[in-house]
């Protein structure tokens, strides 16, 4: 099945085409899963008012 | 011009968005303004790129401009247009209208080129293709564009900065503070639906340039959606629509959830990034990298990576400088000015990653373009020009602003930080500039190199045997496929219903084509194709026409073929090519190094297992090398093996005249017996049989047939072979 009515760079264009769309897609898929099971190391909250170093400051 | 100027004036054009325009003719037959003596039998224009078939038409018109030949896309070749000349055409003058549309971004170039038939006539005149860019899709673009980067780069600049900066648990629904996500919300929901609109409008405009129709009629669903289902820029159009509405659900999902389950908002913003770079993506498939000669897949993906970069850095500096205000509005004095230098130091680290990225994936992608100072001089030169003094204004406020994030090295820049907040709104607005800029360039046409536009004369030869007169040309006529014409008259009235069989030969290494049974078109004309002359140098098209009452004629004609007559197709990488990829995987591995030095640390390396890896990738390249070089060795060898070069070469043409000598010489000097068992072997081997095995058949004998007369001649002897070759049967071969 011609997904793509092209073909312009080559026989394999459609292919590639998706196979990116699919590991793009894989890897959307693990970043949802590993934002959803773990959080970024950030300072706790009742450290917050000593957690402002020069690369972190926690907004009220 | 110095070369220093050249070499400064790449790298200045180089950065910034790639270059995308549309493609260019690399070979037309006739040339522009030529003066045929006869008339063509067909016109055929070879472009730099893919057409679309339904979408590209070629017009040829008399001198008082009556239609009288329409053509199109060749069914075997997509960056081929022919047309069939009508019959004894005239002399006069003949304009031919051409309107590709190229497949790798849809765009549409209307030109007009001039051949003349017996002598040039004045006041006739070609029309060049347009340079110019098109408002319309200028304006889509810059819409698309600017909202497709300021997504990407907000949902990065949200999980890379905003988040490790500015990020506390004590705000569920994204790690930060609900005024600042809502913000984010505002831009993203804002953006998305700049896109989405953007992209519906540049279906419309690319229905008005395909059909060339205008705006009220390209809104009817049956114009919009033949594009949309039938062309490459429709199927890419499709994707991307895909592509905004995933992104889309995951946005409403975000907001649906921020209440009943807040955990879940990172998530979405953090997998939207990914879906935001195939959106980018998208762009670069559609942009003129996919047509370029030099690797067009390697030039898409560093088109790609430089978008990335691009929204990365500009589209993340408009969502930082849209949501400054909102973010600090509480603050004050030294806590505000700490809060902005937590965003800035790490937003300031991607962007100097993002600009080395910029720089030298623009650096290649210039070099598919720029090949000598002439294209710089060009229009689409000019626009890059304007386009990268831009960006270089934007890098010096950049550079201030780095400068002033680090007091330890750059003190003196200290005293800008207080007004961190209006620069960076300068640098968005001149960042906005340049994407106007990118919109603008994206819409000109890449310059023609100069050596696509080098005229070389079609190759045409007549011969006449026995009252036929036959004209024989090769289009294009240069190494590669080849259209072979032939064109019959008997005092000058075509003749039809021949059989005309057309065999190409390279004498210097004795190899043959099958022959090709040309097919008559009409009135005379017979027309073959093949890719048999696959190189440069001597070749001869041997024909044998025989008419319906079974009279057999040979024509025999010797070419010079040209390597410039071949259509350029594509070019090998140059020196910059290389070395601008080196660059720019340098800078992508120190890109990654952080991550990777993470990665490593997790490993627990030991000396003895690193030992291992180390030379288990060594042994590993090695084997490949070695197996590689193998590998063309043994090809080579096999080549050599089965087109082994021959020691004697044949020097006569096999004309009528060679046949009819050979065939009194072997009847007179060749005591063969052609009802023997080896003449009829030698006979059924003839198609297999090399000129030079024949040729030492007939100066030494073959099995039982006896060597021919000593005291032939070198010549002598080829007449013989050259009359050996007409027992062949290629019944069954074929």
């Amino acid at each position: 099945m011609v997904v793509l009515a092209h073909g312009s760079l080559g026989y394999w264009d459609e292919l590639i085409f998706l196979g990116v769309v699919v590991v793009f897609v894989m890897l959307m898929v693990v970043s949802w899963i590993r934002s959803r099971t773990t959080q970024p190391q950030l300072p706790q909250d009742n450290q917050a008012e000593m957690s402002n170093e020069p690369d972190h400051f926690q907004l009220d | 011009m110095r070369w220093w100027i050249f070499l400064f004036l790449i790298l200045l054009f180089s950065v910034g968005q790639p270059a995308q325009a549309h493609g260019y003719i690399v070979r037309a037959i006739p040339e522009n303004r030529a003066v045929l003596e006869r008339p063509p039998t067909r016109l055929q224009y070879w472009f730099s790129e893919a057409l679309e078939p339904e979408f590209s038409s070629l017009n040829l018109r008399d001198q008082n401009g009556e239609i009288i030949a329409t053509g199109g896309v060749s069914e075997t070749n997509n960056t081929l247009m022919t047309l069939r000349v009508p019959n004894d055409l005239p002399d006069g003058a003949y304009v031919v209208e051409l309107r590709p549309a190229f497949a790798s971004d849809g765009h549409v170039v209307a030109e007009s080129r001039v051949f003349f038939v017996g002598e040039e006539i004045g006041g006739v005149a070609a029309a060049a293709a347009t340079d110019q860019a098109l408002p319309l899709e200028v304006a889509w673009k810059v819409v698309v564009y600017t909202a497709s980067l300021l997504l990407f780069g907000t949902f990065t600049l949200y999980a890379l900065v905003l988040v490790p900066a500015w990020g506390s648990t004590k705000y569920p629904a994204g790690l930060l503070p609900s005024r600042v996500m809502n913000r984010l919300n505002l831009i993203v929901g804002v953006a998305l639906t700049a896109a989405l609109l953007g992209n519906g409008f540049a279906l419309i405009q690319q229905t008005m340039v395909f059909f060339n129709i205008s705006f009220e009629q390209a809104l009817q669903p049956n114009f919009w959606s033949l594009v949309r289902i039938g062309s490459r820029f429709g199927d890419i159009w499709n994707a991307r629509m895909l592509f905004l509405g995933i992104i889309g659900v995951m946005f409403l999902a975000s907001l649906y959830f921020k209440n009943t389950q807040p955990e879940m908002v990172r998530p979405f913003w953090v997998a939207s990034a990914w879906m935001a770079a195939l959106v980018i993506g998208s762009f670069s498939v559609l942009s003129h990298a996919a047509g370029s000669l030099v690797l067009p897949w390697v030039g898409v993906t560093v088109d790609w990576i430089h978008a990335l970069a691009v929204g990365v850095w500009i589209g993340g500096l408009g969502g930082l400088v849209l949501v400054l205000p909102v973010a600090l509005q509480p603050y004050e004095g030294d806590q505000r000015r700490q809060a902005l230098l937590a965003v800035l130091r790490r937003f300031s680290h991607l962007a100097v990653v993002c600009l080395g990225i910029v720089i030298t994936s623009g650096l290649y992608s210039a070099s598919n373009w720029f090949y000598s100072t002439a294209e710089i001089r060009t229009n689409f030169g000019l626009s890059l020009g304007i386009k990268v003094a831009m960006v270089a204004v934007l890098i010096g406020v950049g550079a201030v602003h780095h400068a002033a994030l680090h007091p330890e090295r750059y003190a003196r820049f200290q005293a800008i930080i207080p007004h961190l907040n209006h620069t960076l709104r300068l640098e968005t607005l001149i960042a906005l500039g340049v994407l106007i800029a990118v919109s603008v360039l994206s819409a000109t046409p890449v310059p023609i190199p100069e050596f696509a536009q080098n005229d070389v004369e079609t190759p045409t030869q007549v011969q006449t045997v026995d009252g036929l007169t036959v004209v024989l040309t090769l289009l294009p006529g240069g190494p590669g496929v080849n259209t072979y014409d032939t064109t019959v008259t008997r005092d000058g009235v075509r003749v039809d219903g021949l059989n005309v069989l057309l065999m190409q030969a390279h004498p210097a290494t004795d190899r043959r084509s099958l022959p090709h049974l040309a097919e008559p078109v009409e009135n005379g004309l017979y027309v073959a194709a093949g890719d048999d002359i696959d190189r440069p140098g001597r070749w001869w098209s041997i024909m044998d026409v025989t008419t319906p009452d079974g009279e057999a004629h040979r024509v025999a004609f010797d070419w010079e073929i040209d390597a410039q007559a071949a259509v350029v197709e594509s070019i090998p990488p140059n020196i910059w090519h290389y070395t601008t990829l080196l660059l720019l995987s340098i800078v992508m591995v120190w890109a990654a190094y952080p991550t990777v030095r993470r990665w490593i640390h997790k490993m627990n390396l030991d000396a003895l297992s690193v030992s291992i890896a180390i030379s288990a990738v060594i042994a590993t390249s090695v084997a490949l090398i070695i197996g590689y070089m193998i590998i063309q060795n043994t090809r080579a060898q096999y080549e050599e093996t089965l087109n082994p070069t021959p020691e004697v070469v044949n020097a006569v043409l096999p004309t009528q005249a060679s046949l009819d000598r050979g065939e009194q010489l072997f009847l007179t000097a060749c005591d063969w017996d052609t009802n023997s068992r080896d003449f009829i072997t030698l006979r059924d081997r003839l198609p297999r049989t090399r000129d030079d095995e024949l040729f030492y058949a007939v100066r030494d004998g073959w099995r039982s047939l006896p060597a021919c007369a000593p005291d032939l001649s070198f010549y002598q002897r080829w007449d013989i072979v050259n009359y050996l070759r007409t027992w062949a049967d290629y019944e069954g071969i074929q």
